[in-house]
Order: structure tokens, then sequence, then C-alpha cells
């Protein structure tokens, strides 16, 4: 069948084009991570100047598209002066994307846990680092979980969106196999099923952690 | 276009004197049929076998077509409609359909490289004339006649070559950008040695902005292509004038319009002879390059 000798003629390419997809995937996620904690901070925080500062943030990335964004920063950015290379542009640009999604599931979580868990808190002596460490955060990264788990998902099929700006990562790789073999529609089914067992696969992880925090509720 | 048409009657009329034709060439309009006369019948306009393409094309009173839209001097998309010479060859085929104002019928839609077979095997289109480039895996899924223009791949380099590029074989350790689905790309990615690395993207103009803005040091497609680029753009890019491949350009047709291609190839020959296809070059891509010699039509 048509189908497998594609996959498996290109088996190495198949498999160098999942790594560099899940490379990018984790990496952007990993930053935007970090960033999603530090604007979600800032979007809590009781200061009003980083709470203006953090919802600008949120909105900018949250109102534009993916590619829209893309393009902006490697065409429009590369006349401009953009330092950053193809690789990195692409970690940089869907980490900060991402991270605008993950600091506003952060902050709901935070928001989910009823205000007299802190307030009880405080009245039994705790200081602040006991308030939130012990009470506020225990309770909310369980509600973060799920939202977290349907980032990273979305994070891993955003990364084909950059093969616009020449990344060579699996839907890129569908379509030069697909032009290759004048297969189109196998070489999309392929890795059409190659990124169903990745998300499939990480989601089942992010369900272990789920169960694993689950406990008092 | 009125120019164009005086421009054709002029050789279309020194044409038929050299062929020493017996019919009244200076009345222009298509008279491959009065001086062709021989094999030249099937595509004499206006007269099609009940049930052919050509007759449900010209019953339809319109001719679909796959065009580039960004590729200067041979499709270009204007506010006043199609230009290059991919468009002149269309409503050539066209008013060989209808004669005369035939050209009006001609419908254009954009092909990219990579929906060209995609658009014939699902009807969206009945021909591509989209720089196309005849070879055996496309044969396979779509029919070609032509070829019409003999192309071949070359090289564009940033202003003054300040990478000394020379041909193909100075790649080696260069960025070069290609497009998606294209055979320059499948060149490049064989014939050149250890590249640094090979970006394919979805159009020429973005390869051209990669070069523009110093992030690949080479650009490789067809030399038409490329001219046509640095015509737009002749204080960023030059053109390394090294041709390493020969391109035959065809028209695709569906694959099982056979007659569609045979009648397409006897208008060609026609258009080759009559001059009209020599005044379509040097009224679009002739401003850059003049005009070579017709390439033999290929009979598969």
């Amino acid at each position: 069948m048509a189908l497998f000798e594609l996959a498996s003629d290109n088996a190495d390419l198949l498999v160098a084009l999942t790594l560099e997809t899940l490379r990018l995937a984790v990496l952007s996620y990993a930053l935007a991570f970090v960033i999603g904690v530090v604007i979600a901070g800032m979007r809590l925080s009781p200061v009003p100047v980083l709470q203006r500062a953090g919802s600008l943030y949120t909105s900018f990335y949250r109102n534009l598209p993916l590619l829209v964004l893309a393009i902006l920063f490697w065409v429009g950015g590369g006349r401009a002066g953009w330092p950053f290379g193809r690789t990195d542009t692409v970690i940089l640009v869907l980490g900060m994307y991402t991270g605008a999604y993950i600091a506003e599931a952060l902050r709901s979580g935070v928001n989910a846990v009823p205000l007299g868990q802190a307030e009880a808190a405080r009245a039994i002596g705790l200081g602040f680092t006991g308030v939130v460490g012990r009470v506020v955060l225990p309770q909310a990264i369980r509600t973060v979980v799920p939202p977290l788990g349907n980032l990273w998902i979305a994070n891993l099929k955003n990364t084909s969106v950059f093969l616009v700006i020449g990344i060579n990562e699996l839907t890129r790789g569908a379509r030069n196999i697909g032009q290759a073999n004048a297969d189109f529609p196998s070489a999309f089914l392929v890795i059409g099923f190659i990124y169903i067992v990745l998300v499939y696969g990480s989601a089942q992880l992010f369900k272990l952690i789920e169960r694993r925090v689950e406990i008092a509720r | 276009m009125r120019t164009f048409t005086k421009h054709r009657r002029l050789i279309a009329a020194a044409a038929s004197l050299a062929l020493l034709a017996t019919a009244c060439g200076d009345d222009g309009g298509d008279d491959g049929a009065e001086d062709g006369g021989d094999a030249e019948a099937t595509a004499e306009e206006g007269e099609f076998e009940e049930g052919s393409t050509m007759a449900a094309i010209q019953e339809a009173d319109v001719l679909r077509v796959g065009v580039k839209y960004d590729q200067p001097l041979f499709g270009v998309q204007t506010p006043g409609g199609v230009e290059g010479f991919d468009a002149e060859i269309a409503r050539l085929i066209a008013e060989g359909i209808w004669g005369e104002g035939g050209a009006d019928n001609v419908e254009f839609q954009e092909a990219v490289s990579a929906n060209r077979e995609p658009f014939l095997q699902q009807d969206t289109v009945d021909i591509v004339v989209a720089t196309y480039t005849i070879n055996d895996e496309r044969k396979e899924l779509v029919g070609f006649a032509g070829p019409y223009y003999e192309a071949g791949q070359d090289i564009m380099v940033a202003k003054g070559n300040p990478e000394g590029i020379g041909g193909v074989e100075d790649l080696t350790g260069k960025t070069i950008c290609s497009v998606e689905g294209s055979t320059s790309l499948d060149n490049i990615n064989e014939m050149v040695e250890d590249p640094e690395e090979v970006i394919a993207l979805d159009t020429y103009s973005a390869c051209a902005e990669e070069l523009a803005q110093g992030r690949v040091q080479a650009v490789s497609t067809d030399n038409v292509i490329l001219i046509g680029l640095i015509d737009e753009r002749p204080d960023d890019f030059e053109l390394v004038d090294n041709p390493f491949t020969e391109e035959p350009y065809g028209i695709g047709v569906q694959l099982e319009a056979e007659d569609f291609r045979d009648w397409i190839n006897d208008r060609l020959e026609q258009l080759y002879e009559s001059g009209e296809w020599e005044a379509a070059w040097d009224a679009t891509a002739g401003v850059v390059v003049p005009a070579p010699e017709p390439p033999a039509v290929d009979r598969y």
C-alpha cells in the first residue's frame, strides 16, 4: 500500500521532522511557561502599573493571529533589525504567544481559590509566603493543570504555522514528501498520524499529572 | 492590448511574405488556417468536433486558466488584469478557440507552484500556464502541451555579488532559498554539495525578501523568474547568468483531455509560424531578454 511504502521510504526524514517539531514545541512551551508566570504575577500584583502592563501584553498576543505574528516578527522585524535566527524566532514568537494564554490560565486558577481561604490562612497566623505557598498555590495548581495541558497541545500543533517562514518541521515535511512522491494525501495521512501520536501521548502525561495533584478535592 | 495587436499584425504580415503564402497576410486575425493549410486544420478556430474538450470550453464561453500572480513578466496581477508572457499565451489560445476577441473569455485564477496539479485534477481550471516545468512525475498526473518556452535554472545574488558566486558549484556552504514544490528546489537539493541550508518558501517574492535582508546568500530558480525579480528591484539584486539546467515550460491540461493537448500543440506551432509567439514575448519578457528561438513542441 502506497501509504506504508511512503512512510517507510521516508522513515529517517519523518523521525528528524518529528524531533524538530517536538524540539520547537518543548522549547517554546518552556519559554511560554516562564512568561506566563511572570505576566500572571504582574496581573495579580497589587501594583497598578504592573497590572496594566500585564494586561497590555496579553491583549497584544491574544488578539493577533499567530500567522500574522510570525510574519510580523520575521519579515517585518527583519527590516527593522530583528536580531534572531529562524529557529530562535519560532521559539520566541510561539513562546510569547502561548505565554499570554498560560498567564490567563494561571490567573484564573489563582482567582478560582475562594478569597475566604486566604483570609482563613491569615487568621491562623500564616505570613504572605505561607498564605501563597501553602494555601493558595497548591489549590490553584490543581485547577490549572487541565488548561495547561490543553495549551501544550495547542502549542505543539501551532509549530506548523512557522513553515511560512521556512522552518522545516512536520507539516512542511509532509508538503515536501507529498511533492517528491506526487502523493499529498498519503503524506498528510502519515504526518496526521504522527501528530495524533504526539498529542495523544503527551495528553496522557498531563492526565497523569492531573491525577497526582487531584488528592484533596 | 491594442498596440500589441498592431505589432502582431506586422509580424504576421512579414511571416506570410517570407512563406510566400497565398493568403492576404495583412488582414491580421488568425491567419494560421489560411497560410498553414495542411495539418493545422484541427487548430482552425470556431469548429470543433462534437464532444471534444474544445467544443465544451467553447460552449461554456469561458477558458479557466491557472497563472502565477506574483511573477513579473510572466504572470502578474495588475489593476488592468493579469499581465505577462504566460497570460498572453493563454489569451492567444483563447483566440484560437473563439477567434478575434476570444481573449475576453479567459478567466484567470492564481496557481501557486504546489496547487497546479490539484487545480487540473479537480477541474478548477482548464489549463495551467504558470511557468510549469514539464517532467515525468507530473506527466502521470496532468497532460502537457508545449513546451512553449525553454527556461534554465540560474542564481540571483545580492547586488555586487558579495559572495562571489559564479555558478552552481559555488553554492557549497551557502544558504539558498527556493520555492516549495518546485523543480528548482529539487535541483538544488541534488546538485549543490553541502549547502549550509536550503530554505523552502511559498513564493519567489518571499525568497527575494530573504535575500534583500541578507538571510540567504542566493535565490535559485528559472532565469526568467529571477530576471523578473531583478526587474522590480534592480538596486538590490543581480543575476549570476550561468544557467545550469534546461526547464521546458509546458501548458498543463487535464490528463484525460488528450484532444485538447493535441490541439494546443497545433495552435502553438501556428503561433510560432505567424510570429504571434514572438510578438507576445517582445511585449512582455522581451523588456529584459530578447526573444529566443521557440522550442519544438513535444508530442509525447
